[in-house]
């Protein structure tokens, strides 16, 4: 076996365990690519080659003396810089942690590291996560494998672009506004928002602690439901973490018919300024459904304008709470772009907020109610426009910026404010030759039913077998 | 429910010692507007009994059958 990037994250978890290829030579190749690709998408913060060699050293005598090994055993992985390891350097994508040693390690990277899996790095990302569309001024702006013209999308910019030029097999993002489905739908890899409170934030850096989830970044959806698996369920060091069993997503995430699946396809909110090539793409998905057995049909959104507001009201407040100090003492030491947008937090009072969180609840029934009394999955899209060159959204805080970022996340965030799962896959492209996903929205924890609702369109499609141009 | 002025957004910043120009200000009433426009008719249908605490709660009471 030597081209062990054909292989998929289940794929290659199951050549180690069946000793048909080392953790060292899988590590060597993933780290080989890291190099190779480095210059041109700017994907990493920190390579850690050694850390990464000696453990695959580790897990191979593991291996060789018949020790029980866990399911992600000797798999080289990376994760967004936001994922605190204890005594390393979490950048969190700003000048203002340049030196900040973490002094505990996250949960989720705990829970990875108990399942056999090596990090060989940390991942770009926006400034503390807090821009969608993956420019980061003091790291360096990350570059998609698809044409590095082209944004990767944010904030988990470093996951889509490390999952899709194959250099690692699978990597952890953050979802408060979209930040794991737009660099999934951009870089063409797949991409979980979890459900809030299925996945531990012990350890992560918080955005907004009112929308954060954390979620995987995978080529497909069988290798999404494998590392969910691992990083799932409750948690005493986050007391936000439902008590609820982890269901078995990896059987879960098989293909196979879709008969009697009830799939809406939106009107109203998701349909409103959507280009004529992502509905093209959107339409193709929709009849691939329909062929697995689905039954497709249109569902009317409920009002999605105040929820996309409310997620504003609660990021703010939030981030201006979490910001305070910093934005009081060094406000220097952030990029003209995140210090606006945090400036901007300024503008609603203490009532807002607690207003934002009162009618949380209320709007989660009324959408339950009108959509999912309907269907079992929404197929939406993830942009309404096709993916954008750097230059294009390049304004640097200005007034523009805010109408450009506001369209961007327009149909990400009401799934935030509503903790709701979305599945983000790719379904094609646009005529710029740039991948266009879509998401999959289901009720709160049906997760292991996305799972096959992805799976089975993956059955029947290849967009996430497709190779970056760029990164080949 | 009135929004923020200027002269407000200006004090905010002074009490969290942010250095906020007045033309900044101005500028953030317009960026802030139409995000508490758009919540208004969330907020109108707001009651005494609406709880922050409610939504994780909806969130476990409304979830997916793990079995299907």
């Amino acid at each position: 076996m030597s081209d062990f990037f054909s292989l998929s994250l289940t794929e290659a978890a199951r050549a180690v365990r069946e000793k048909k290829a080392s953790s060292v030579e899988l590590t060597q190749a993933a780290l080989a690519r890291v190099h190779a690709f480095q210059p041109r998408f700017n994907a990493f913060v920190r390579i850690d080659a050694e850390s990464a060699l000696a453990g695959a050293r580790a897990c191979d005598a593991a291996l060789a003396a018949g020790q029980a090994v866990g399911p992600l055993h000797g798999v080289p992985l990376a994760h967004k810089d936001m994922y605190y390891r204890k005594g390393l350097v979490s950048t969190c994508g700003s000048k203002l942690r340049k030196d900040f040693v973490a002094p505990v390690t996250s949960s989720a990277l705990e829970k990875l590291d108990a399942a056999g899996a090596l990090q060989i790095g940390t991942l770009n990302m926006t400034e503390f996560a807090y821009g969608p569309t993956g420019q980061n001024a003091f790291l360096g702006d990350a570059r998609n494998p698809w044409n590095p013209d082209y944004i990767t999308g944010g904030s988990s910019s470093g996951s889509g672009i490390s999952v899709a030029a194959r250099m690692v097999y699978a990597a952890l993002g953050s979802d408060t506004g979209g930040s794991v489905r737009l660099p999934a739908s951009i870089c063409g890899v797949t991409g979980m928002k979890t459900t809030f409170s299925l996945v531990s934030r012990a350890g992560a850096m918080p955005l907004s602690q009112s929308l954060d989830t954390v979620g995987p970044l995978t080529r497909t959806v069988q290798d999404n439901a494998l590392v969910l698996s691992v990083i799932a369920g409750h948690d005493a060091r986050d007391g936000s973490t439902a008590q609820l069993p982890v269901p078995d997503y990896v059987r879960a995430a098989q293909a196979g018919s879709l008969k009697g699946v009830k799939i809406g396809i939106p009107r109203g909110y998701f349909d409103a300024k959507l280009e004529g090539d992502v509905r093209a793409v959107l339409d193709a998905a929709a009849k691939v459904y329909e062929g697995l057995g689905a039954e497709v049909f249109e569902v009317q959104m409920p009002d999605l304008d105040s929820v996309n507001a409310a997620g504003f009201l609660l990021t703010w407040g939030d981030v201006s709470a979490i910001h305070g100090e910093w934005m009081a003492k060094r406000p220097g030491d952030y990029s003209p772009q995140t210090r606006g947008r945090i400036e901007v937090t300024l503008g609603i009072s203490s009532r807002d907020y607690v207003d934002a969180q009162r009618a949380r609840a209320r709007m989660l029934r009324d959408f339950c109610a009108s959509v999912f009394g309907k269907c079992d999955t929404l197929l939406a899209p993830v942009l309404s426009f096709a993916v954008p060159k750097i230059a294009e959204v390049d304004v640097t805080g200005g007034p523009n910026m805010m109408r450009i970022l506001d369209e961007i996340t327009r149909l990400m965030r009401p799934i935030n404010v509503l903790g709701l799962p979305a599945l983000a896959l790719p379904a094609g492209f646009t005529p710029n030759g740039l991948p266009c996903g879509m998401q999959m929205i289901g009720r709160p924890f049906a997760e292991a039913f996305l799972y096959r609702v992805g799976a089975a369109y993956q059955g029947a499609t290849d967009w996430h077998a497709r190779m970056p141009t760029a990164a080949i | 429910m009135s929004k923020l002025t200027a002269d407000e957004i200006l004090a905010a910043a002074g009490r969290a010692g942010w250095s906020i120009s007045p033309a900044r200000a101005a500028e953030i009433v317009l960026a802030a507007a139409p995000r508490l426009d758009g919540f208004e008719p969330a907020r109108a249908q707001l009651t005494f009994d609406d709880d922050a605490a409610g939504f994780t709660a909806a969130l476990l009471a409304l979830r997916e059958d793990a079995t299907k």
